[in-house]
């Protein structure tokens, strides 16, 4: 009798072979219901991106062709690289300088030579001082104290260099390569860039198109986080946003059903295409036509204010705290809309 | 004699352990086939303006609703987008096409595709446990979606969807919107279940389900789309809209229907069968044969 015949033998055979088919219905026939009961127990998907919005840390997208977009930095960054070296369209808060840079040399180790300004807030510009001290312009490569071209609209530079401005922007922040008339080109790392002087949020925008990469960077004309921000002191009005919005779509073509296409790099939030453009334009001629209805009306503003126009639009672009505020949305567009009675574009609503 | 009768219950019990082995360890990848082509069954609903009811809107979303315009559509925009998924699966009595996704390099499955007719929305469902996407991620028409199996059923989570529309008739859906689908075949017959959050323009979750039957002969057509040029149908920079309290055709749906004017504005309190009987203590209207000449198509 060998051992597989006895009956110790079959014992533990036995034994053994239900051990493994009771090992192999856990392990097997319900592997998928086990990892599901895992992901059911784990954090919603939700509380993740709110954790990650939160984090400081940077995130490096790419978009299309040889652009990526950093997000994280305060307002959002362009970045454009290729083989004459490294474009930024705007640079984030200074206090994140370090980090662009190190997420920038994951793309390049190429000189930064070009940083677009497409606006004056320090959300966009604080990182230009940290950037020019180690960028070189590409003509003057060996020149020591050659500094990065810094383009901007030429109002940008006023602002910067204004003697009562706070905080005093340093010298080496300043743009140094500001233009005045409605457009200016470059040809940089094989691709048109065209740069367009759109006064929208202040009298200094600038909107950045990437012809072959099909890529837009339009600043804080559209920030699809918040309403428009106007700088009524600075040149900003609402119907200029409008306008901004209203050329950039002309700018933009989407793909088939509405979806990619020219992608969008907007001042805040997440990368966009031409749809979540139309969606914020939207949004900012209906509230444009409620505010000029309630105007001609004759209501004062707090009565403007106390009706509450864009509570139907509060919940995805309205904030209570912060530095910009429905409240403070409400009173710009109104000043803007009272201020200009023959401005309006367009054709009037119902 | 006795060799051979524990030769043959050895055996038994070899074939039984066998199969206590064997069984339990088939693939268990996919526990019901969905793929193939599904013809949907016919529904109407969110058709009229002002049709709020059964849908837990909130004060915002019930003020976007009534300044939304038919003429919207007219937009150029809005000519060729594709409803988002959960809403061209339950209002565009679309077909429905279900494949295999495949990984591109390697060709292994990775997921299941879903394609509607109607300006063809695509949704890619991943099942093999990839992350979702960061914040900063594009959204898109159809988001992006993971599943797992419960049992037979497919149960996946959609988030990075694009704002869009819960019915044709302008009730908003946020951006912020997530969508839970739980897809579940009996036979010949798809149910589809959707559960809507949406923290912008919802109180509660938002639930909806559309049948489907398997259709093997089914042909979905290409549905290519062209953009008019701007100011063709709607004078440039214009977008239609109802300045707030201004819809003079908002209580045609209640009229026309019979139901008290209150309930057609939907909210939490209307998608639970209890409101029935509150219903029928309040007050109706006349009911008269309205213009439906502005019912969009």
């Amino acid at each position: 009798m060998d051992f597989l015949s006895s009956k110790p033998g079959l014992v533990c055979i036995a034994s053994a072979l239900i051990f493994l088919g009771v090992l192999g219905s856990t392990q097997f026939v319900y592997p998928q219901e086990t990892q599901n009961r895992g992901r059911q127990n784990a954090a919603p998907n939700t509380s993740r991106e709110e954790q990650k919005s939160k984090s400081p840390e940077l995130e490096l997208l790419p978009v299309q062709g040889n652009i990526s977009m950093l997000a994280g930095a305060g307002g959002n960054i362009t970045v454009q690289v290729g083989k004459d070296g490294i474009l930024l369209v705007d640079t984030g808060v200074a206090t994140m300088s370090d980090k662009v840079l190190e997420a920038i040399r994951t793309l390049s180790k190429g000189q930064i030579t070009y940083i677009i300004n497409t606006g004056d807030r320090t959300d966009h510009v604080g990182g230009n001082e940290n950037f020019a001290k180690i960028g070189r312009p590409l003509a003057i490569n060996r020149a020591a104290q050659a500094s990065v071209f810094i383009v901007a609209f030429s109002t940008i530079l006023d602002r910067m260099t204004d003697p009562n401005g706070k905080p005093a922007v340093s010298e080496k922040a300043w743009p140094n390569d500001t233009y005045s008339v409605p457009q200016k080109n470059l040809y940089f790392n094989g691709e048109a860039i065209q740069i367009f002087h759109q006064p929208a949020t202040t009298d200094g925008n600038s909107i950045v198109f990437f012809r072959r990469s099909d890529v837009v960077s339009t600043g804080d004309i559209f920030d699809p986080t918040e309403y428009p921000i106007i700088d009524l002191k600075n040149g900003g009005s609402l119907q200029g946003v409008l306008e901004g919005l209203n050329r950039l779509r002309q700018m933009a073509i989407p793909a088939d059903h509405m979806e990619g296409g020219t992608m969008i790099v907007p001042g805040h939030g997440r990368l966009c295409d031409v749809a979540d453009l139309d969606i914020y334009q939207q949004m900012v001629t209906i509230v444009r036509d409620r505010l000029r209805d309630m105007i001609d009306k004759g209501m004062t503003l707090d009565q403007v204010k106390a009706a509450k126009p864009t509570r139907d639009y509060d919940p995805i672009y309205g904030s209570n705290t912060g530095n910009w505020t429905t409240d403070m949305f409400i009173e710009a567009a109104y000043k803007s809309l009272s201020s200009k009675p023959d401005t309006r574009g367009g054709r009037r609503n119902n | 004699m006795r060799f051979t009768r524990i030769d043959r219950k050895m055996n038994g019990v070899w074939f039984l352990l066998l199969l206590l082995v064997v069984l339990p360890s088939r693939p268990a990848q996919a526990q019901v086939d969905l793929t193939g082509q599904w013809s949907p069954r016919v529904y109407n609903d969110g058709m009229d303006i002002g049709d709020y009811t059964g849908i837990p809107l909130n004060e915002a979303g019930r003020l976007r609703a009534e300044s939304w315009h038919p003429e919207q559509l007219d937009l150029p925009e809005n000519l060729c987008r594709p409803h988002p998924i959960d809403i061209g699966l339950r209002v565009s009595v679309s077909q429905l096409r279900i494949t295999t996704e495949l990984d591109n390099e390697t060709r292994q499955p990775v997921g299941l595709r879903l394609h509607v007719a109607w300006q063809e929305p695509e949704q890619v469902i991943y099942m093999d446990g990839r992350p979702h996407p960061s914040a900063n991620a594009p959204h898109k028409w159809s988001g992006f979606s993971t599943g797992h199996w419960e049992r037979n059923t497919l149960v996946y989570m959609t988030d990075h969807l694009k704002e869009a529309y819960l019915t044709r008739t302008g009730v908003p859906k946020s951006d912020k919107a997530t969508v839970t689908t739980r897809v579940h075949r009996y036979g010949n017959i798809l149910t589809v279940i959707f559960i809507i959050n949406d923290p912008a323009y919802l109180t509660e979750p938002y639930i909806r389900e559309s049948s489907w039957v398997y259709d093997p002969n089914q042909v979905i057509p290409p549905f290519p789309c062209e953009i008019t040029p701007d100011g063709t149908l709607v004078p440039a920079g214009k977008v239609p809209s109802f300045l707030p309290g201004k819809n003079d055709i908002l209580s045609d749906f209640a009229t026309e229907y019979g139901i008290p004017p209150e309930s057609a504005l939907g909210g939490a309190e209307t998608t639970y069968p209890e409101y029935i009987k509150k219903m029928k203590t309040m007050k109706v209207a006349p009911r008269t044969t309205t213009e439906h000449y502005k019912r969009t198509q």
